[in-house]
Protein backbone atom coordinates (compact mmCIF):
# COMPACT_ATOMS: atom_id res chain seq x y z
CA UNK A 1 0.00 0.00 0.00
CA UNK A 2 2.79 2.43 0.77
CA UNK A 3 3.91 2.13 -2.87
CA UNK A 4 0.60 3.66 -3.98
CA UNK A 5 1.10 6.54 -1.54
CA UNK A 6 4.58 7.24 -2.95
CA UNK A 7 3.16 7.09 -6.46
CA UNK A 8 0.49 9.67 -5.55
CA UNK A 9 3.07 11.91 -3.91
CA UNK A 10 5.28 11.67 -6.98
CA UNK A 11 2.50 13.52 -8.87
CA UNK A 12 2.88 16.53 -6.56
CA UNK A 13 5.33 19.15 -7.80
CA UNK A 14 7.17 21.69 -5.71
CA UNK A 15 5.61 25.16 -6.29
CA UNK A 16 9.01 26.69 -7.17
CA UNK A 17 10.64 23.88 -9.15
CA UNK A 18 8.81 21.56 -11.53
CA UNK A 19 10.09 18.44 -9.76
CA UNK A 20 8.01 16.14 -7.55
CA UNK A 21 8.23 16.40 -3.77
CA UNK A 22 9.41 12.78 -3.76
CA UNK A 23 12.27 13.41 -6.17
CA UNK A 24 13.33 16.59 -4.39
CA UNK A 25 13.64 14.49 -1.23
CA UNK A 26 10.99 16.44 0.64
CA UNK A 27 9.00 13.31 1.55
CA UNK A 28 10.69 11.20 4.23
CA UNK A 29 8.14 8.44 4.76
CA UNK A 30 4.65 7.40 3.73
CA UNK A 31 2.61 4.59 5.18
CA UNK A 32 -1.03 3.58 5.53
CA UNK A 33 -2.50 2.75 8.94
CA UNK A 34 -6.25 2.12 9.26
CA UNK A 35 -7.25 4.11 6.18
CA UNK A 36 -5.08 7.03 7.30
CA UNK A 37 -2.09 8.00 5.15
CA UNK A 38 0.75 9.00 7.48
CA UNK A 39 3.36 11.11 5.74
CA UNK A 40 6.45 12.75 7.17
CA UNK A 41 8.18 15.43 5.17
CA UNK A 42 11.18 17.68 5.39
CA UNK A 43 11.02 21.44 4.70
CA UNK A 44 13.77 22.80 2.44
CA UNK A 45 14.21 25.84 4.65
CA UNK A 46 14.09 26.61 8.40
CA UNK A 47 11.20 29.05 7.87
CA UNK A 48 9.60 27.59 4.75
CA UNK A 49 6.65 29.73 3.61
CA UNK A 50 5.22 27.00 1.39
CA UNK A 51 4.45 24.29 3.93
CA UNK A 52 0.73 25.06 3.74
CA UNK A 53 0.69 24.92 -0.05
CA UNK A 54 2.82 21.77 -0.18
CA UNK A 55 0.66 20.14 2.48
CA UNK A 56 -2.52 20.98 0.60
CA UNK A 57 -1.17 19.54 -2.67
CA UNK A 58 0.04 16.33 -1.01
CA UNK A 59 -3.21 15.87 0.86
CA UNK A 60 -5.31 16.35 -2.28
CA UNK A 61 -3.28 13.81 -4.21
CA UNK A 62 -3.38 11.22 -1.42
CA UNK A 63 -7.14 11.59 -0.91
CA UNK A 64 -7.68 10.58 -4.53
CA UNK A 65 -6.50 7.05 -3.66
CA UNK A 66 -9.32 4.64 -3.05
CA UNK A 67 -9.24 3.60 0.59
CA UNK A 68 -7.50 6.69 1.94
CA UNK A 69 -9.94 8.52 4.20
CA UNK A 70 -7.59 10.85 6.00
CA UNK A 71 -4.07 12.21 5.72
CA UNK A 72 -1.76 12.89 8.63
CA UNK A 73 1.18 14.96 7.45
CA UNK A 74 3.99 15.83 9.84
CA UNK A 75 6.83 18.20 8.98
CA UNK A 76 10.13 17.05 10.47
CA UNK A 77 12.83 19.71 10.08
CA UNK A 78 15.66 17.54 11.46
CA UNK A 79 17.85 16.30 9.99
CA UNK A 80 17.67 19.29 7.65
CA UNK A 81 17.06 18.98 3.92
CA UNK A 82 20.17 18.99 1.73
CA UNK A 83 20.56 18.44 -2.04
CA UNK A 84 21.84 14.94 -1.17
CA UNK A 85 18.19 14.02 -0.65
CA UNK A 86 17.36 14.62 -4.33
CA UNK A 87 16.80 11.26 -6.05
CA UNK A 88 18.65 10.21 -9.24
CA UNK A 89 15.42 10.89 -11.17
CA UNK A 90 15.17 14.35 -9.57
CA UNK A 91 18.81 15.06 -10.50
CA UNK A 92 18.12 14.00 -14.06
CA UNK A 93 15.10 16.31 -14.28
CA UNK A 94 16.99 19.24 -12.76
CA UNK A 95 19.93 18.71 -15.11
CA UNK A 96 17.47 18.66 -18.00
CA UNK A 97 16.45 22.17 -16.93
CA UNK A 98 20.07 23.28 -16.73
CA UNK A 99 20.09 23.06 -12.92
CA UNK A 100 22.86 20.80 -11.70
CA UNK A 101 22.59 20.39 -7.91
CA UNK A 102 26.15 19.04 -7.79
CA UNK A 103 27.83 22.11 -9.31
CA UNK B 1 31.29 26.82 -10.81
CA UNK B 2 32.31 27.79 -7.28
CA UNK B 3 30.51 30.81 -5.94
CA UNK B 4 31.74 33.33 -3.40
CA UNK B 5 28.72 34.40 -1.38
CA UNK B 6 28.61 37.68 0.51
CA UNK B 7 25.76 38.37 2.93
CA UNK B 8 25.13 41.86 4.20
CA UNK B 9 23.80 41.49 7.71
CA UNK B 10 24.55 44.81 9.34
CA UNK B 11 21.18 46.54 8.89
CA UNK B 12 19.90 47.82 12.22
CA UNK B 13 16.32 47.60 13.43
CA UNK B 14 14.19 50.71 13.41
CA UNK B 15 13.17 52.02 16.83
CA UNK B 16 9.74 50.37 16.60
CA UNK B 17 11.17 47.09 15.35
CA UNK B 18 13.72 47.04 18.15
CA UNK B 19 11.10 47.81 20.78
CA UNK B 20 8.96 44.96 19.51
CA UNK B 21 11.66 42.33 18.92
CA UNK B 22 14.54 43.38 21.18
CA UNK B 23 16.99 42.78 18.31
CA UNK B 24 19.52 45.47 17.41
CA UNK B 25 20.26 43.88 14.00
CA UNK B 26 17.37 43.01 11.68
CA UNK B 27 18.98 39.75 10.59
CA UNK B 28 18.96 38.51 14.19
CA UNK B 29 15.26 39.12 14.77
CA UNK B 30 13.64 35.78 15.47
CA UNK B 31 10.61 34.26 13.78
CA UNK B 32 9.34 30.95 15.15
CA UNK B 33 12.38 30.94 17.44
CA UNK B 34 14.91 31.20 14.57
CA UNK B 35 16.95 34.23 13.51
CA UNK B 36 15.81 35.54 10.12
CA UNK B 37 19.36 35.20 8.75
CA UNK B 38 19.16 31.42 9.18
CA UNK B 39 17.25 30.64 5.93
CA UNK B 40 19.83 32.56 3.87
CA UNK B 41 22.79 30.89 5.58
CA UNK B 42 21.18 27.45 5.35
CA UNK B 43 20.34 27.96 1.69
CA UNK B 44 23.82 29.18 0.70
CA UNK B 45 25.46 26.36 2.67
CA UNK B 46 23.78 24.01 0.17
CA UNK B 47 25.69 25.57 -2.72
CA UNK B 48 28.59 23.16 -3.39
CA UNK B 49 31.97 24.50 -2.20
CA UNK B 50 30.65 28.02 -1.75
CA UNK B 51 32.64 30.41 0.42
CA UNK B 52 30.31 32.43 2.61
CA UNK B 53 31.34 35.83 3.91
CA UNK B 54 29.13 37.83 6.25
CA UNK B 55 29.31 41.52 6.97
CA UNK B 56 27.85 41.45 10.45
CA UNK B 57 28.60 41.33 14.16
CA UNK B 58 30.32 37.96 14.71
CA UNK B 59 29.81 37.69 18.46
CA UNK B 60 26.08 38.37 18.29
CA UNK B 61 25.77 35.98 15.34
CA UNK B 62 27.61 33.23 17.19
CA UNK B 63 25.21 33.53 20.14
CA UNK B 64 22.09 33.48 17.94
CA UNK B 65 23.14 30.86 15.42
CA UNK B 66 24.98 28.37 17.63
CA UNK B 67 21.89 26.25 18.34
CA UNK B 68 21.04 26.02 14.64
CA UNK B 69 24.36 25.30 12.89
CA UNK B 70 26.85 22.47 13.22
CA UNK B 71 30.53 23.21 13.86
CA UNK B 72 31.32 22.16 10.27
CA UNK B 73 28.74 24.61 8.93
CA UNK B 74 30.02 27.35 11.19
CA UNK B 75 33.54 26.75 9.85
CA UNK B 76 32.36 27.70 6.35
CA UNK B 77 31.33 31.20 7.48
CA UNK B 78 33.80 34.08 7.47
CA UNK B 79 32.94 37.34 9.17
CA UNK B 80 33.97 40.80 8.10
CA UNK B 81 33.57 43.87 10.28
CA UNK B 82 30.81 46.34 9.50
CA UNK B 83 31.89 49.66 8.00
CA UNK B 84 30.77 52.82 9.70
CA UNK B 85 30.27 54.28 6.18
CA UNK B 86 27.47 51.74 5.64
CA UNK B 87 26.28 49.25 3.03
CA UNK B 88 27.76 50.86 -0.10
CA UNK B 89 31.25 50.82 1.41
CA UNK B 90 30.90 47.15 2.34
CA UNK B 91 29.70 46.28 -1.16
CA UNK B 92 32.67 48.04 -2.73
CA UNK B 93 35.10 46.23 -0.46
CA UNK B 94 33.45 42.85 -1.10
CA UNK B 95 33.68 43.40 -4.85
CA UNK B 96 37.13 44.93 -5.10
CA UNK B 97 39.29 42.32 -3.38
CA UNK B 98 38.26 39.45 -5.67
CA UNK B 99 39.71 38.14 -8.93
CA UNK B 100 37.70 39.33 -11.96
CA UNK B 101 36.67 35.79 -12.93
CA UNK B 102 35.31 34.86 -9.48
CA UNK B 103 31.57 34.08 -9.57
CA UNK B 104 30.10 36.28 -6.87
CA UNK B 105 26.74 36.61 -5.10
CA UNK B 106 25.83 39.70 -3.12
CA UNK B 107 22.77 39.16 -0.96
CA UNK B 108 20.71 40.69 1.79
CA UNK B 109 20.78 38.52 4.91
CA UNK B 110 17.27 39.18 6.17
CA UNK B 111 15.25 37.01 3.77
CA UNK B 112 13.16 34.86 6.10
CA UNK B 113 11.12 33.16 3.37
CA UNK B 114 14.13 32.05 1.32
CA UNK B 115 14.16 28.35 0.38
CA UNK B 116 17.26 26.38 -0.52
CA UNK B 117 15.66 25.24 -3.76
CA UNK B 118 15.11 28.88 -4.76
CA UNK B 119 18.79 29.69 -4.29
CA UNK B 120 20.01 26.59 -6.15
CA UNK B 121 17.66 27.28 -9.02
CA UNK B 122 18.57 30.99 -9.23
CA UNK B 123 22.33 30.36 -9.20
CA UNK B 124 22.11 27.58 -11.77
CA UNK B 125 20.29 29.91 -14.14
CA UNK B 126 22.48 32.92 -13.30
CA UNK B 127 25.62 30.93 -14.15
CA UNK B 128 24.36 30.70 -17.75
CA UNK B 129 23.72 34.42 -18.17
CA UNK B 130 25.96 37.42 -18.74
CA UNK B 131 26.22 40.53 -16.60
CA UNK B 132 24.88 41.00 -13.12
CA UNK B 133 21.83 38.79 -12.77
CA UNK B 134 19.07 39.75 -10.35
CA UNK B 135 15.72 38.10 -9.74
CA UNK B 136 12.41 39.75 -10.53
CA UNK B 137 9.26 38.19 -9.15
CA UNK B 138 5.90 38.57 -10.92
CA UNK B 139 3.25 40.10 -8.70
CA UNK B 140 0.98 37.09 -9.19
CA UNK B 141 3.66 34.75 -7.77
CA UNK B 142 3.67 36.55 -4.42
CA UNK B 143 1.67 35.23 -1.54
CA UNK B 144 -1.36 37.55 -1.41
CA UNK B 145 -0.44 38.74 2.08
CA UNK B 146 2.91 40.05 0.78
CA UNK B 147 1.53 42.13 -2.08
CA UNK B 148 0.71 45.19 0.04
CA UNK B 149 4.19 45.49 1.53
CA UNK B 150 6.20 45.40 -1.70
CA UNK B 151 7.24 48.02 -4.23
CA UNK B 152 6.37 47.04 -7.80
CA UNK B 153 7.73 47.87 -11.21
CA UNK B 154 5.23 47.97 -14.08
CA UNK B 155 6.61 46.76 -17.38
CA UNK B 156 5.20 45.66 -20.71
CA UNK B 157 5.66 42.01 -19.62
CA UNK B 158 3.82 42.46 -16.34
CA UNK B 159 4.29 43.82 -12.83
CA UNK B 160 7.32 42.71 -10.85
CA UNK B 161 8.95 43.18 -7.50
CA UNK B 162 12.74 43.01 -7.23
CA UNK B 163 14.81 40.41 -5.48
CA UNK B 164 17.35 41.10 -2.79
CA UNK B 165 20.42 39.46 -4.27
CA UNK B 166 22.60 39.71 -7.36
CA UNK B 167 24.97 37.27 -9.03
CA UNK B 168 27.71 37.68 -11.60
CA UNK B 169 31.45 37.62 -12.11
CA UNK B 170 33.36 39.87 -9.70
CA UNK B 171 34.74 41.71 -12.74
CA UNK B 172 31.21 42.74 -13.77
CA UNK B 173 30.60 44.22 -10.33
CA UNK B 174 34.01 45.91 -10.42
CA UNK B 175 33.21 47.58 -13.76
CA UNK B 176 30.02 48.94 -12.19
CA UNK B 177 31.61 49.96 -8.91
CA UNK B 178 32.00 53.63 -9.93
CA UNK B 179 28.22 54.11 -10.01
CA UNK B 180 27.28 51.41 -7.54
CA UNK B 181 27.74 53.72 -4.59
CA UNK B 182 25.22 56.22 -6.00
CA UNK B 183 22.82 53.50 -7.08
CA UNK B 184 22.81 51.75 -3.69
CA UNK B 185 22.37 54.94 -1.70
CA UNK B 186 19.51 56.14 -3.97
CA UNK B 187 17.83 52.80 -4.64
CA UNK B 188 14.77 53.52 -2.51
CA UNK B 189 14.33 57.14 -3.56
CA UNK B 190 12.41 57.90 -6.79
CA UNK B 191 13.91 61.40 -6.82
CA UNK B 192 17.44 60.05 -6.45
CA UNK B 193 16.88 57.43 -9.15
CA UNK B 194 15.40 60.06 -11.47
CA UNK B 195 18.59 62.06 -11.18
CA UNK B 196 20.59 59.02 -12.22
CA UNK B 197 18.33 57.69 -14.96
CA UNK B 198 16.52 60.78 -16.21
CA UNK B 199 13.04 62.06 -15.40
CA UNK B 200 11.51 61.11 -18.72
CA UNK B 201 12.71 57.59 -18.44
CA UNK B 202 11.53 57.27 -14.85
CA UNK B 203 8.08 58.60 -15.79
CA UNK B 204 7.97 55.95 -18.53
CA UNK B 205 8.84 53.32 -15.93
CA UNK B 206 6.07 54.54 -13.64
CA UNK B 207 3.61 54.34 -16.54
CA UNK B 208 4.71 50.81 -17.47
CA UNK B 209 5.93 51.88 -20.94
CA UNK B 210 9.18 49.89 -20.98
CA UNK B 211 9.96 46.21 -20.96
CA UNK B 212 12.51 44.65 -18.62
CA UNK B 213 15.16 44.55 -21.33
CA UNK B 214 14.77 48.27 -22.09
CA UNK B 215 15.00 49.18 -18.42
CA UNK B 216 18.15 47.10 -18.05
CA UNK B 217 19.67 48.70 -21.16
CA UNK B 218 19.04 52.19 -19.75
CA UNK B 219 20.64 51.26 -16.42
CA UNK B 220 23.64 49.82 -18.28
CA UNK B 221 24.05 52.82 -20.58
CA UNK B 222 23.59 55.47 -17.84
CA UNK B 223 25.24 53.76 -14.93
CA UNK B 224 27.49 51.17 -16.53
CA UNK B 225 25.82 48.44 -14.50
CA UNK B 226 25.11 45.45 -16.80
CA UNK B 227 21.93 44.26 -15.09
CA UNK B 228 20.23 41.15 -16.41
CA UNK B 229 16.78 40.40 -14.93
CA UNK B 230 15.76 36.80 -14.28
CA UNK B 231 12.06 36.20 -13.76
CA UNK B 232 11.30 33.66 -11.04
CA UNK B 233 8.30 32.65 -8.96
CA UNK B 234 10.51 32.05 -5.90
CA UNK B 235 9.11 34.91 -3.86
CA UNK B 236 11.44 34.28 -0.92
CA UNK B 237 14.19 35.91 -2.99
CA UNK B 238 12.37 39.21 -2.75
CA UNK B 239 10.79 39.34 0.70
CA UNK B 240 13.10 41.11 3.12
CA UNK B 241 12.41 42.21 6.66
CA UNK B 242 12.75 45.96 6.71
CA UNK B 243 10.17 47.38 9.07
CA UNK B 244 7.76 46.44 11.85
CA UNK B 245 4.89 45.80 9.43
CA UNK B 246 7.08 43.26 7.55
CA UNK B 247 7.85 41.49 10.82
CA UNK B 248 4.18 41.25 11.78
CA UNK B 249 3.27 40.08 8.30
CA UNK B 250 5.93 37.33 8.27
CA UNK B 251 4.86 36.25 11.73
CA UNK B 252 1.26 35.87 10.57
CA UNK B 253 2.26 34.19 7.33
CA UNK B 254 4.48 31.58 8.98
CA UNK B 255 2.12 30.94 11.89
CA UNK B 256 -0.84 30.42 9.57
CA UNK B 257 1.06 28.07 7.29
CA UNK B 258 2.63 25.57 9.62
CA UNK B 259 1.22 22.97 7.32
CA UNK B 260 0.60 19.87 9.41
CA UNK B 261 -2.71 18.42 8.20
Amino acid sequence: MSGILWEALRKVEDPELPVSVVDLGIVRSAEMVDKVAHVTACPTSPLCPLLGELGRRMKESLLEIKGVERVKLTWEPTPPWTPDRITPLGRKRLKGMGLDPDR
Amino acid sequence: MTWDIVLFAGGKSSKMLKERTGAVYRSLITLQGKPVVLPAITAFLQVPQAQIEIYGPEIEFRDSLAPHLSEAEWERLRFRPLHKEGLASQVLEAVSHREEETPLVLSAADLPLLRSTAVLSFLAQASQKRGIVYPVIPREALDSSLVRSRTFLRTKEGTFTGGNLMAGLAGEFQKASGMMDSFISRRKSPLGLAKLLGWGFLMGVMMGRWNLGEISERIESNLGIPLNPLSTTAFGLGADLDKLSDYLLFQDLLDSKEGNV
